[in-house]
C-alpha cells in the first residue's frame, strides 16, 4: 500500500476497534458477573429458607414444604424451582412449578459451599439453579416452623457459612448478607467453584457446630439434596440488550472515529501536501527559489533541507552552464567579428590581388583558431559525458614530451624561452597514448605561452606508491610536473585555472591561440585516464603536476577508474561535470574491456 | 576626424583600422588596454572605438579613468558582451553606444559618423556653406550642382574645417585630427592640403574660401 493516508487512517481505526472490543467485552463481563452473583445471592436465600422445612425424624427424613408460607419466595419477581431428592434419588417434594416437568438436573456441593450452575430449565427456559447436599439434625421440636425458624442458626448450618462476624446469624438480612458472602468466593472462582483452602475453612467452622448434634445421630444417618433454581429470562434478556447496546456503540464510535480520523489524518498530512506543492512549483527556469522549511514539522525537515541543497547544487550548476555557455559564444564572436570585418572591407572597394590574398590568410588564420577552439569544446563535450574509449598501454614518458615538444620548439625559440629536461631516467605510464599525448600538448602548450618572454620551462617525474585511498587506488604512481616562470597569477588561482574558459587576468582574453580551455582538458582528461592533475603557484612558478597510473589496474579491477572519475573535486570549484561524467570504459581494440 | 581603435584580437584590429582609413578617418590602434588610456587621455580624438576584454586594463575599467580624467571623447563600445546587464553597465559608466560582436562593418562606420556629427553639434548629414555642400553619410562634395572629386584626406581636412565653420582651426587642431601616428607627414603638410582644397574649391561664379588667420590657422566660410 502506497497511500501514507490509508494506512494510517486503518492503523488508527483497527486500534480504535480492537480498544473498543476489549472495552465492552470486560464491560460485560463484569455486568453479567455482577448480575449473577445478585442472582446467587438470593438463590442462597432461597436455599436456606427451604432447608427449614427439612426435618430429620430419626428414621427418616422429611421436607414439608408449603409454598404459600414463603414469603421470601413470592417476593423475588422470578419463577423459582426447587426440588428435594434423597441420595438415592427419592424425589422427597418438589415446587409446583416443577409439576408435570422433568425434574431439574441433580447436582450438588455441600451444604457450607452449595454449587451454583446455569442452566436450561425443563420447560425450556433459561435458569440458574443452586445444589447442596445437606444433612438435617435430628429433630425432636414441633414441625410447626415459620421462616423465622431459621434464626435459630446454631441448630442449623447456613447454606451460607458466616465467616465474617459481622454475618451471624438472626434476621433474614444477615442471612441474605451471609448468602452474598458465600456467593462470593463462588463469583471469585467463576461459576460456583470454590477454592480449596476457603472450602477448608468453612467447613472446620460448622462442623465444629453441627459436631454437638451429630451425637444423638441416628443410626442411618441421611442427607438430602436440595437443588433449586430461578428463572433468568430476564435476567438473559437484559444481558442480550446489553450487548446489542455496546455492539451498537461501539459500531457508532468506529464510524465516529473513521470520519474523525480521517479529519487528523488530512490535517496531519497538510504539511506534506504543503511540501509537494512547493515542490510541484519549482520552476527549472528560476533555481532561484527555495523551499520554505521554517514552518516545516520536524519530520518533514529533512526533506526540505535535503531538497534545498539539490536545488542549490542544481542551481549552481545550471548557472556554469550558462555560464560557459556565454563564454564560447564570446569566444566565438571574437574571431567571428574579425573574420567578417576583415572580408567586408576587403570588398568595400578594389583592390589588388595582394590585398586580397592578405585578408584570405587572415581569415584562414581566424578559422584555424575558430578550429581548434571547436575542437578543444569537442572533446571537453566528449570527455565529460564518457563517450572516448581508451587503448590503455605502456607510455615511455621521454619519446612521448619529444614528440610533443618538437611543434612548440620554434614558438618557445621565438620568445626566447629555454627548455629544461630534468626527466633524467626512463619512466613509463599506463594510459592512452591519443589522449595522453593531447595532455602533454596542451601542458608544453600552456607553458610556452604564459611563460615569460627570455623564461624557463622544465619537466621532471617520479614514481610515487599509493597505499590507495578514496582519491587514489593502490599501486604505482607516475607522477609528472610541467613548470614555468614568469606567472602571474595568485596562489589562490591554482583551482581556477582548470575551470573552462578561465583566464588569470579577465581582460587578458590574450592575443594569443588560448580560450582558457586548455587546462580544464588536461584535468579532465587526466581523470578520464585514471589520474589528477593538481596546479600550484610558488614565487612566479607555476606548475602543473599531472599523477597518473603507473602500472595496469590488477585483474578485474574495473571499478578503479570509476571511483576515480566520481572523485569529488576537493575544492568545489571545478564543474560538477567530473563527477557526473560517465566513465569511459577500458577498451582494447577489438572493443573488449582490457585484461591486463 | 581621428578615431582611437582600442581592440585586442589583431585580425579584427587589423580589419577595422584598415576600413576606418579607407574611409578618411585617421585611426590610432592598439591591443593593450593600458596603452589605449595613454593614447585618450594625452590626444583629442573625435571617437573612441573601444574593446571591453582587453589585456592589462579592461575597457569599463578604461572608461571610467577617462571620464574620471575629464575627457569628454564619444566612445562606442565594442564587445562580444551582448547581455542587457553588461549594456547597461557600459553605458552607464559614460560610453554614448554600443555595437556587438559580430557586427557589420558598414553599421560600425555609421554608428562613428554618428559620434562625430553629435561631437560637433550637428544633426545634419549635410553640411552647407554658401555654394559648398557636403554629404557627410556618402562623402561627397558639391560646389552649386557640381561635384568635387576629393582624395580621403583632402575630404578629412575639408569635413574638419566645414564641421568647424566660421572658427579659427589651428594647424596643430588639423594636424590632431586629420593625421594619426602612422601617417610620416612632414611639418608644412596641412599647408599643402590646404592648397590643394583651395585649388578643387575655386570656382569662377562661386568659390568658397579658405581664409587663412595669420599666425593662428584657417577658417572656411564666415566672414574674416
Amino acid at each position: 500500500m502506497t497511500s501514507l493516508r490509508v494506512r494510517l487512517l486503518l492503523g488508527m481505526v483497527t486500534a480504535i476497534v480492537f480498544l473498543l472490543g476489549v472495552f465492552a467485552l470486560t464491560v460485560y463481563t463484569s455486568i453479567r458477573r455482577s448480575l449473577l452473583r445478585e442472582l446467587d445471592a438470593s438463590l442462597a436465600t432461597m436455599a436456606q429458607t427451604l432447608l427449614n422445612y427439612v426435618e430429620n425424624r430419626g428414621d427418616r427424613i422429611r421436607a414439608d414444604v408449603n409454598e404459600a408460607d414463603l414469603p421470601e419466595l413470592h417476593r423475588a419477581s422470578r419463577t423459582y424451582y426447587f426440588q428435594f431428592l434423597l441420595p438415592d434419588g427419592t424425589e422427597l417434594v418438589r415446587s409446583r412449578s416443577l409439576e408435570g416437568y422433568p425434574l431439574l438436573p441433580e447436582f450438588h456441593g455441600p451444604a457450607e459451599s452449595p454449587e451454583f450452575q446455569s442452566m436450561t430449565l425443563p420447560n425450556g427456559r433459561p435458569g440458574r439453579a443452586v445444589g447442596l447436599e445437606f444433612r438435617p439434625p435430628p429433630e425432636a421440636r414441633s414441625r410447626s416452623r415459620a421462616p423465622r425458624a431459621a434464626t435459630k442458626p446454631a441448630t442449623r448450618p447456613h447454606v451460607a457459612p458466616a465467616t465474617r462476624p459481622a454475618a451471624g446469624p438472626g434476621t433474614k438480612k444477615n442471612l441474605a448478607a451471609a448468602g452474598k458472602a458465600k456467593a462470593d468466593p463462588a463469583e471469585r472462582s467463576g461459576e460456583g467453584k470454590v477454592r480449596k483452602g476457603e472450602t477448608k475453612d468453612k467447613k472446620a467452622d460448622p462442623s465444629k457446630k453441627v459436631e454437638p448434634h451429630k451425637k444423638p445421630r441416628p443410626p442411618r444417618p441421611q442427607t438430602v439434596t436440595l437443588v433449586a433454581a430461578l428463572d433468568i429470562g430476564d435476567l438473559e434478556d437484559h444481558l442480550a440488550w446489553i450487548r446489542w447496546m455496546l455492539a451498537g456503540a461501539g459500531g457508532g464510535i468506529v464510524l465516529l472515529s473513521l470520519g474523525l480520523a480521517g479529519l487528523v489524518v488530512r490535517q496531519g498530512l497538510r504539511p506534506v501536501n504543503h511540501l509537494a506543492g512547493q515542490i510541484a512549483d519549482v520552476d527549472e527556469e528560476d533555481l532561484a527559489m527555495r523551499l520554505d522549511v521554517d514552518d516545516l514539522p520536524r519530520e518533514l525537515l529533512p526533506v526540505g533541507e535535503c531538497l534545498n541543497g539539490l536545488l542549490g547544487r542544481l542551481e549552481a550548476a545550471f548557472a556554469r552552464q550558462r555560464c560557459f555557455t556565454a563564454d564560447v559564444a564570446h569566444e566565438l564572436r571574437t574571431p567571428l567579428a574579425g573574420m567578417r570585418s576583415t572580408l567586408e572591407v576587403a570588398l568595400s572597394r578594389a583592390r589588388k590581388s595582394e590585398d586580397y590574398r592578405e585578408a584570405l590568410d587572415d581569415c584562414l588564420a581566424i578559422s584555424t583558431r575558430m578550429h581548434a577552439m571547436v575542437d578543444s569544446l569537442l572533446m571537453l563535450a566528449r570527455l565529460e559525458s564518457g563517450q572516448l574509449a581508451f587503448q590503455m598501454q605502456d607510455i615511455a614518458l621521454e619519446e612521448l614530451v619529444e614528440e610533443c615538444w618538437l611543434p612548440l620548439a620554434d614558438k618557445a625559440r621565438d620568445r626566447g624561452l629555454s627548455f629544461e629536461n630534468r626527466l633524467g631516467g626512463q619512466f613509463t605510464c599506463v594510459s592512452d597514448r591519443r589522449m595522453l599525448s593531447l595532455v602533454m600538448r596542451n601542458l608544453l602548450d600552456n607553458a610556452v605561452e604564459y611563460a615569460d618572454a627570455g623564461g624557463r620551462i622544465w619537466i621532471d617525474a617520479r614514481y610515487a606508491e599509493s597505499v590507495g585511498s578514496d582519491c587514489q587506488p593502490a599501486g604505482r604512481r607516475l607522477v609528472f610536473r610541467v613548470a614555468n616562470t614568469g606567472c602571474r597569477l595568485e596562489a589562490a588561482d591554482t583551482e581556477r585555472v582548470f575551470e573552462r574558459m578561465w583566464r588569470g587576468d579577465a581582460s587578458r582574453s590574450g592575443a594569443g591561440e588560448h580560450a582558457g580551455l586548455g587546462l580544464a582538458l588536461v584535468r579532465r582528461a587526466a581523470v578520464a585516464l585514471g589520474g589528477w592533475a593538481s596546479a600550484d603557484i610558488a614565487e612566479a612558478v607555476f606548475t602543473v603536476t599531472l599523477d597518473l597510473p603507473a602500472e595496469h589496474p590488477p585483474h578485474g579491477d574495473d571499478d578503479r577508474l570509476e571511483d576515480e572519475a566520481h572523485r569529488d573535486d576537493p575544492t568545489g570549484a571545478a564543474e560538477p561535470c567530473i563527477s557526473e561524467m560517465a566513465q569511459p570504459r577500458l577498451l582494447s581494440q577489438s572493443g573488449r574491456p582490457v585484461q591486463s | 576626424m581621428r578615431v582611437l581603435l582600442i581592440e585586442d584580437y589583431p585580425p579584427l584590429q587589423k580589419a577595422l583600422a584598415r576600413g576606418l582609413r579607407e574611409e578618411g578617418f585617421a585611426v590610432d590602434a592598439t591591443g593593450d588596454g593600458n596603452e589605449g588610456l595613454w593614447y585618450a587621455t594625452g590626444n583629442d580624438y573625435d571617437v573612441i572605438v573601444l574593446d571591453l576584454m582587453l589585456p592589462g586594463l579592461d575597457g569599463l575599467s578604461l572608461l571610467r579613468k577617462l571620464r574620471a580624467a575629464g575627457k569628454q571623447t564619444h566612445v562606442l563600445i565594442l564587445t562580444a558582451r551582448d547581455t542587457l546587464a553588461d549594456r547597461v553597465k557600459g553605458l552607464d559608466l559614460g560610453a554614448d553606444d554600443y555595437l556587438v560582436k559580430p557586427f557589420a562593418f558598414e553599421e560600425l562606420l555609421a554608428r562613428v559618423r554618428a559620434l562625430v556629427r553629435r561631437k560637433y553639434q550637428g544633426k545634419n548629414p549635410c553640411i552647407e556653406i554658401d555654394a559648398l555642400r557636403i554629404d557627410t553619410a556618402a562623402r561627397r562634395v558639391f560646389l552649386g550642382d557640381e561635384e568635387v572629386r576629393l582624395t580621403a584626406r583632402e575630404y578629412a581636412l575639408l569635413e574638419y574645417l566645414a564641421r568647424r565653420s566660421g572658427q579659427t582651426v589651428s594647424r596643430s587642431e588639423i594636424w590632431e585630427h586629420v593625421y594619426d601616428f602612422q601617417s610620416s607627414a612632414s611639418s608644412n603638410v596641412v599647408d599643402v592640403y590646404i592648397g590643394y582644397l583651395r585649388k578643387k574649391l575655386h570656382r569662377d561664379d562661386h568659390s568658397v574660401l579658405i581664409h587663412t588667420i595669420r599666425g593662428m590657422g584657417y577658417m572656411l566660410g564666415g566672414q574674416q
